[in-house]
C-alpha cells in the first residue's frame, strides 16, 4: 500500500517507516502540517497516518480540508490527546480512526492494514467464508465441514468481526471497539477468554486451527494452507 | 493605621457603599426640611396677608355703613394700641393725610398688595427702616386707605426656622457620617482578618483557618466557607504529597524488573533474548498502564473531562458487562447472577460507568473463591423525592475489613493481603472518580462473608 504519514518527530516517524517498510508499503513521510495537506492532496494514497499536533497545520484542520474538498482517503489519527472526548472529536471531524500515543507497533499495523481494506471490501454480503468455515449473515448461522456450531451471541460477534478482516492481525482493543462497541482499553485479559471460548468450538472439534494468536497484538483467522507460506 | 487604609482603598466597596448611601440620605432629609421650611413660611405669610385683609375689609365696612367720624375714630384707636407693629394712613383725593402714623404718602402706590419700607414715621422710631406689607383699598372716591403689619417679626420666625433646619441638618449629615465610618470600619476590619489569614496561608501555612465568631452574619458564612474550601485543599495537598511517594515506589518495582531484563540480555548469550524482551516489552506495558489509569483517574477528577452523557439502560449496560465477564467467571465455576430491574434509564457516560462496573466486578471475581456466586443488582430507588439507580455488586470472597474500608479508595493503595496480587492499586480510584463525575455515592458494606459494593447515581 501507499501510505503517507505526516509526523513531526522525527523519532517516531523513523519508527513507523521502518515497520511499514518491512511489510513492504511505500511510505512518504511529511513533518510540517502544511507540506503533508500538500501532498495529501495532490497525490494518491491507500492510507494516511496523520498526528494531531502538527507545526503550521494540525491534523484536524488537513483532515477536514481533505474531507471537505472529497478526499475519502482512509485517515488514521496518532496522538497522545487521549481522552474519549478528544477521540469522538477526531473521528468527527471525518478521521476513520485513532491511535493513541505511546502505541505497539503491530496495533497501528494491523489498524493501517484494515483501513486499507475497507476501500475494497465488498459493501454486502450474506455469507463469510474461510476455508471449510461458511458465516451466515442473514441467518446468523455458522457451519464448519458442514456440520452447524451453536455459538453465543458475543462469540458469533467475534467470529464475525475476524472473518471480516480474515487475514489480518485484529488487537485485542480492536475486538473490544467493535464487538462490544465500548470505547476505551480494557487493559484486561477478558478478551482472551472470549477468545478460547470461540476456538473451542470452532477449531478444537476440527483437523485443522483456524483462529491463530499473534503474540504481543492479537489475533488472525486465516486458511490453514497459508499458515507456512 | 485604619484612616490611612480608608484613604488608600478608594476601591473599598463597603465605603463607597456608605458614602452613597449617606449621599442619598442627606438629599432627601435636605428635601424634605426644604419642604416643611417652605409650607411653614409660606403659611406665616397667609397669615399675615389675611389679617390686614381682614383689617381693611372691616374699615371699609365701618365706612360703609357708619361714615367718616366712625372710621376715623376706629383708626386712630388702632394706632394708639397697635402702633408697634401696625401701618395705618387715611388720605383723600388731594394727597392730603387725614390720619396715620406716616408722615408722607408713599410714592407711586396703586390698589392692591404692597411692600414698602418704613420712613417718615409719625411717632414711633421702633419700626423705622423696618419693611411692612401693606394694602392700599379706596374707601370712597376721595378717601384712600393704606393699611398693614411690620414683617420683621415674621422674618425672624423665618429666619429662626432656616437656622434650626441648618441645625437639624447638620445632625443629619453627622449621625450619618459616624454610622457610615462605624459600618465602613467594621466591615473592613472583618475582610481584613480574612485577608491576613489568606496572607498567611499564603505563605504556606495550610493549617490556619479563619476565625469565625459565630454570628451567623455573612461574613461568618464567607469564612465558613473558606475554611471548607482550605479543608479540601489541605486534604488534596496532603493527597498528592501521599500520591507521589506511592508512584515512586510503585513505579521503582517494574522499572526494576525491566532493568534486569535488559541488563541479563545484554551480558546472557542469544538464548535469553525473545523472553528477554518480551517480557521487557511487558514491564512497559505494566508501566504505561498504571500511567493511563493515573491520567484517567485525573482527568475524571480535576474535571477536565466531563464525559459523554447520553442516556443509559440500566439492564442492558449490566448485561453488556455481564456477558463480557460471565466467561471469566465461568472459569473458577464463579456464578453470576443478574437481578436488574428493566426499563431503568439514567443519564451517564456509558463508556465509564462500564469501566466502572467491570473493575467492580473484576475485582469481585478476582478475590472470590471458586465455585461462589456473585449478585449484580439494580433498582430504582426514591428518597427527597429524587430518583436514584443503585447498583450493587455483591460477592463471597474475602471481603475488606472496616479499618481499609475508606482507604482502599486512596490512589495505589493495596491491602497487605493481596500486594503479591498484579494490579495496581487505581482500581477502585478509578471507580470512585467515575461514580463522583456522575454525581453518585460509592459505599463498602460487609456480606458477611464477602463484601457488597453499592453505588447510587442520581436517575431521571
Amino acid at each position: 500500500m501507499r501510505i503517507l504519514l505526516i509526523e513531526d518527530d522525527q523519532h517516531v516517524a523513523d519508527f513507523i517507516i521502518k515497520g511499514l517498510s518491512e511489510s513492504n508499503h511505500v511510505v512518504d513521510h511529511r513533518a510540517d502540517g502544511k507540506e503533508g495537506l500538500f501532498l495529501a492532496t495532490t497525490e494518491s494514497y491507500d492510507v494516511m497516518i496523520i498526528d494531531r499536533m502538527l507545526p503550521n497545520v494540525d491534523g484536524l484542520t488537513i483532515i477536514r480540508t481533505l474531507r471537505a474538498s472529497n478526499i475519502v482517503t482512509p485517515v488514521l489519527i496518532l496522538s497522545a490527546l487521549a481522552d474519549v472526548e478528544q477521540r469522538v472529536d477526531g473521528l468527527k471531524n471525518g478521521a476513520d480512526d485513532y491511535l493513541i500515543k505511546p502505541f505497539s507497533f503491530s496495533e497501528l499495523l494491523a489498524r493501517v492494514q484494515i483501513l486499507g481494506k475497507r476501500q475494497y471490501a465488498e459493501p454486502h454480503t450474506t455469507q463469510l467464508i474461510i476455508a471449510d468455515l461458511v458465516v451466515d449473515l442473514l441467518a446468523h448461522n455458522v457451519m464448519r465441514s458442514g456440520q452447524e456450531i451453536e455459538l453465543l451471541a458475543t462469540e458469533y460477534r467475534l467470529l464475525e468481526y475476524l472473518m471480516r478482516h480474515a487475514e489480518q492481525v485484529v488487537s485485542r482493543t480492536m475486538l473490544f471497539e467493535h464487538v462490544w462497541d465500548y470505547n476505551f482499553d480494557p487493559q484486561t485479559n477478558v478478551i482472551d477468554v472470549h477468545m478460547s471460548r470461540l476456538r473451542k468450538k470452532i477449531d478444537k472439534p476440527f483437523n485443522s486451527a483456524l483462529i491463530h494468536t499473534i503474540r504481543g497484538t492479537g489475533y488472525v483467522i486465516r486458511p490453514p494452507e497459508k499458515i507456512n507460506s | 493605621m485604619l484612616f490611612a487604609r480608608l484613604k488608600k482603598s478608594t476601591h473599598n466597596s463597603t465605603l463607597k457603599l456608605v458614602f452613597l448611601y449617606l449621599t442619598l440620605f442627606l438629599t432627601s432629609s435636605i428635601v424634605l426640611l426644604c419642604f416643611i421650611y417652605w409650607s411653614t413660611v409660606s403659611y406665616i405669610f397667609e397669615q399675615l396677608d389675611h389679617h390686614i385683609e381682614y383689617d381693611s375689609q372691616s374699615l371699609h365696612s365701618l365706612y360703609k355703613t357708619e361714615g367718616y367720624n366712625p372710621l376715623f375714630n376706629a383708626i386712630n384707636e388702632r394706632l394708639s394700641q397697635y402702633s408697634y407693629d401696625s401701618v395705618y394712613l387715611l388720605y383723600d383725593d388731594n394727597n392730603n393725610i387725614l390720619t396715620g402714623n406716616l408722615s408722607k404718602i408713599p410714592d407711586g402706590l396703586s390698589t392692591g398688595w404692597h411692600i414698602i419700607k418704613l420712613e417718615n414715621l409719625t411717632d414711633n422710631t421702633a419700626l423705622q427702616k423696618h419693611f411692612a406689607r401693606v394694602i392700599v383699598t379706596p374707601i370712597s372716591d376721595k378717601l384712600t386707605l393704606i393699611n398693614g403689619l411690620d414683617v420683621e417679626s415674621a422674618h425672624q420666625q423665618e429666619h429662626m426656622i432656616f437656622n434650626n433646619l441648618l441645625i437639624g441638618i447638620a445632625i443629619v449629615l453627622l449621625l450619618g457620617a459616624i454610622g457610615g465610618f462605624i459600618i465602613s470600619i467594621t466591615t473592613i476590619k472583618k475582610i481584613n482578618i480574612i485577608n491576613q489569614s489568606i496572607l498567611k496561608i499564603r505563605e504556606g501555612d495550610l493549617s490556619i483557618r479563619i476565625p469565625s465568631k459565630g454570628t451567623d452574619d455573612d461574613y461568618d458564612l464567607l469564612s465558613d466557607n473558606i475554611n471548607l474550601m482550605l479543608d479540601q485543599i489541605e486534604r488534596l495537598m496532603a493527597g498528592i504529597k501521599n500520591i507521589s511517594n506511592n508512584i515512586a515506589h510503585d513505579l521503582r518495582t517494574p522499572l526494576t524488573r525491566l532493568r534486569t531484563h535488559l541488563e541479563t540480555m545484554q551480558v546472557d548469550n542469544n538464548n535469553y533474548e525473545i523472553r528477554g524482551i518480551t517480557d521487557a516489552i511487558s514491564e512497559t506495558d505494566n508501566l504505561l498502564s498504571t500511567f493511563n489509569a493515573l491520567l484517567r483517574i485525573n482527568n475524571f477528577e480535576s474535571g477536565s473531562q466531563k464525559g459523554n452523557f447520553t442516556t443509559i439502560d440500566s439492564y442492558t449496560l449490566l448485561e453488556d458487562i455481564f456477558s463480557f465477564y460471565e466467561p471469566v467467571a465461568d472459569v473458577k465455576g464463579i456464578q453470576i447472577q443478574l437481578n436488574s430491574d428493566k426499563n431503568i434509564q439514567y443519564s451517564g457516560d456509558r463508556d465509564m460507568l462500564f469501566q466502572a462496573i467491570a473493575n467492580l466486578l473484576d475485582n469481585a471475581i478476582k478475590y472470590s473463591p471458586d465455585n461462589t456466586c456473585i449478585t449484580i443488582d439494580s433498582k430504582l430507588l426514591k428518597f427527597d423525592n429524587k430518583n436514584f439507580i443503585e447498583i450493587t455488586v455483591s460477592d463471597n470472597g474475602a471481603g475488606i475489613p472496616d479499618i481499609e474500608k475508606t482507604k482502599v479508595f486512596d490512589l495505589f493503595y493495596r491491602s497487605e493481603k493481596h500486594r503479591d496480587n498484579n494490579g495496581n492499586g487505581l482500581g477502585l480510584s478509578l471507580v470512585n472518580s467515575i461514580v463522583s463525575l456522575h454525581k453518585g455515592k460509592i459505599t463498602l458494606e460487609d456480606n458477611n462473608p464477602g463484601l457488597i459494593v453499592r453505588i447510587r447515581l442520581p436517575a431521571k
